[in-house]
């Protein structure tokens, strides 16, 4: 059976494309996650055309698929469950650039460095940009409707997609635009494969200030927060907690990380700015190489930041994160993995999300709001009543 | 297991002390940023054809030509923020795979194209990209 579906998906992509091999299924089997599914073919489509013969033929023949950008979801959502992988990674064209209307088209595989390294060029940018944009790609980021540093200025990837053109899980071509947008953007995959996407682009950013604030309590620096955006001119806003300053070797205090646009900023020498931005880069890496490796991401209502801190610190866990979405990363070393469900049950007691930008995927499933359960639920009965794409995901 | 992989049924067997080198690995957390440096995987876009999918298969004990489509230009070891040395990790399981006479198909393409051309790659041709992309 195996050998000809392997037969059948290497006519719709090319021998080259297609493979059964046993180390290829297994490199495929798992992302960012670590979680490890079972993959029974890999296809790498290179044009539109092919994913929708492949869903269609997947529809026929009740064969399921799991899509995959670049693999760097952390809840699991490109894990297969004995199910055919389609890698969008040879699909990473530049369409077309209009500069006058300030879009651009792509394909799903385009790595988000790559496109902003051509954008700028032409003095624009994609400003949607999560840490991983060195290779994470744009259906990845559109899937999980992702938020990146600057999020208080620029918001969510879906505030940036003038139309997606995907293909459904019926094998249904379908150019989607506005409100119907946010089904697939977000959605992690289920409902089907984006197969292009109009991507509206910003002019770079002027010139910035910035300010770095330390804090004595959690309390003083939320003051802080509140205070500060109540201007216009704050492009990003950032936090770290004290035991992550206690790691990076700073002051154990509270600190908070603030961009202007404007000349509001302490700092206003641009070396220093970016000495700044380099520090809060550095944190995740850090953390890492110092054994705190597992990254999760919460999203907690601001006044009960204080509470999911403070259990964090209990705990010996460093936290930061782009407070201006609520949104944590907490790091976990692999010693204490058993704390990530003790924390998701006080994320949800004290009325927060348990993911606010990596996705569900299988890895946070038991935790997912009953609103979030209806609705994919509802986007599944629509787009993929046969429970084709990426089974097993979210519900 | 399918000759594609290069390892013609030789993929499960364990050099003894393999255990020391995917402790080398035991940070890895499979965050994929070495992707974004990896000569071979911009070149292939596969995952086992990559930095990020050496450490898995060395995590594995498995055994694959793709530790000799490794170039070793240590741009993994820079981009990977858990500070694994994973560049040294490929080296020795190489090492390790000829120490116990564990060779693939990968290992007699290369010996065989020395021997006939003077490089492991094979024949090439101006322009064109080598067939067996293999680096000693």
């Amino acid at each position: 059976m195996e050998q000809d579906l392997k037969k059948r998906m290497g006519r719709i992509v090319g021998e080259g494309n297609v493979s059964d091999s046993a180390n290829d299924r297994l490199t495929f089997a798992t992302d960012a996650s670590q979680i490890e599914g079972k993959a029974s073919l890999v296809v790498w489509p290179t044009s539109a055309e092919q994913v929708h013969r492949i869903i269609v033929y997947a529809n026929r023949h009740d064969v399921p698929l799991v899509l995959r950008g670049s693999g760097t979801g952390l809840s699991g959502g490109a894990v297969p469950d004995d199910s055919v992988v389609v890698s969008f990674v040879r699909m990473d064209r530049i369409l077309r650039i209009n500069l006058k209307e300030r879009w651009a088209e792509v394909e799903p595989g385009v790595i988000l460095d790559d496109l902003n390294a051509v954008l700028r060029r032409h003095g624009l940018y994609f400003p949607v940009v999560p840490s991983s944009h060195e290779v994470a790609s744009v259906g990845g980021v559109i899937s999980t409707d992702a938020v990146g540093v600057r999020g208080v200025k620029y918001g969510r990837a879906s505030d940036w997609i003038e139309e997606l053109t995907v293909i459904d899980g019926t094998g249904k071509p379908l150019v989607l635009k506005k409100d119907r947008i946010r089904d697939f953007a977000g959605s992690e995959g289920v409902c089907g494969a984006i197969i292009g996407a109009r991507l509206r682009l910003a002019a770079p950013l002027g010139r910035t200030t910035a300010t770095l604030h330390a804090f004595g309590t959690m309390d003083d620096l939320i003051f802080e927060y509140r205070r500060i955006m109540a201007r216009q001119d704050v492009t990003a806003v950032e936090f770290w907690d004290r035991t992550t300053a206690r790691l990076l070797g700073m002051d154990e205090r509270h600190y908070l990380f603030v961009e202007f646009e404007s000349d509001a900023g302490k700092v206003k020498d641009a070396s220093e700015i970016a000495r700044l931005w380099k520090r809060r880069d550095a944190i995740a890496p850090t953390l890492g190489s110092k054994g705190f490796t597992l990254l999760e991401d919460p999203k907690v209502p601001l006044e009960e930041l204080p509470t999911l801190i403070g259990w964090l610190s209990e705990n010996g866990i460093p936290a930061f994160g782009h407070i201006g979405y609520g949104i944590v990363h907490p790091r976990f070393p692999k010693e204490k993995k058993d704390l990530i469900p003790k924390m998701f049950r006080l994320v949800k007691e004290i009325g927060g999300e348990v993911t606010g930008e990596h996705g569900i995927g299988i890895y946070k499933k038991e935790f997912v709001p009953e609103g979030t359960v209806r609705r994919i639920r509802e986007l599944k009965r629509r787009y993929d009543p046969k429970g084709i794409i990426n089974r097993g995901k979210i519900v | 297991m399918s000759g594609k992989d290069g390892t013609a049924g030789a993929e499960r067997r364990q050099p003894k002390d393999i255990d020391e080198i995917r402790q080398t690995i035991e940070r890895c957390v499979m965050c994929g940023l070495c992707l974004a440096n990896c000569p071979t995987y911009k070149a292939i876009l596969s995952e086992r054809i990559s930095a990020r999918g050496r450490a898995f298969l060395i995590g594995k004990e498995t055994l694959d030509e793709t530790y000799f489509h490794c170039t070793l230009c240590k741009a993994c070891d820079v981009m990977c923020p858990a500070g694994v040395p994973l560049s040294e990790a490929i080296r020795r399981m190489r090492e390790l795979m000829v120490e116990r006479g564990l060779r693939i198909e990968a290992n007699e393409r290369m010996i065989g194209n020395i021997r006939k051309h003077g490089n492991p790659f094979g024949e090439t041709k101006k322009g064109e990209i080598p067939k067996d992309l293999y680096c000693c």
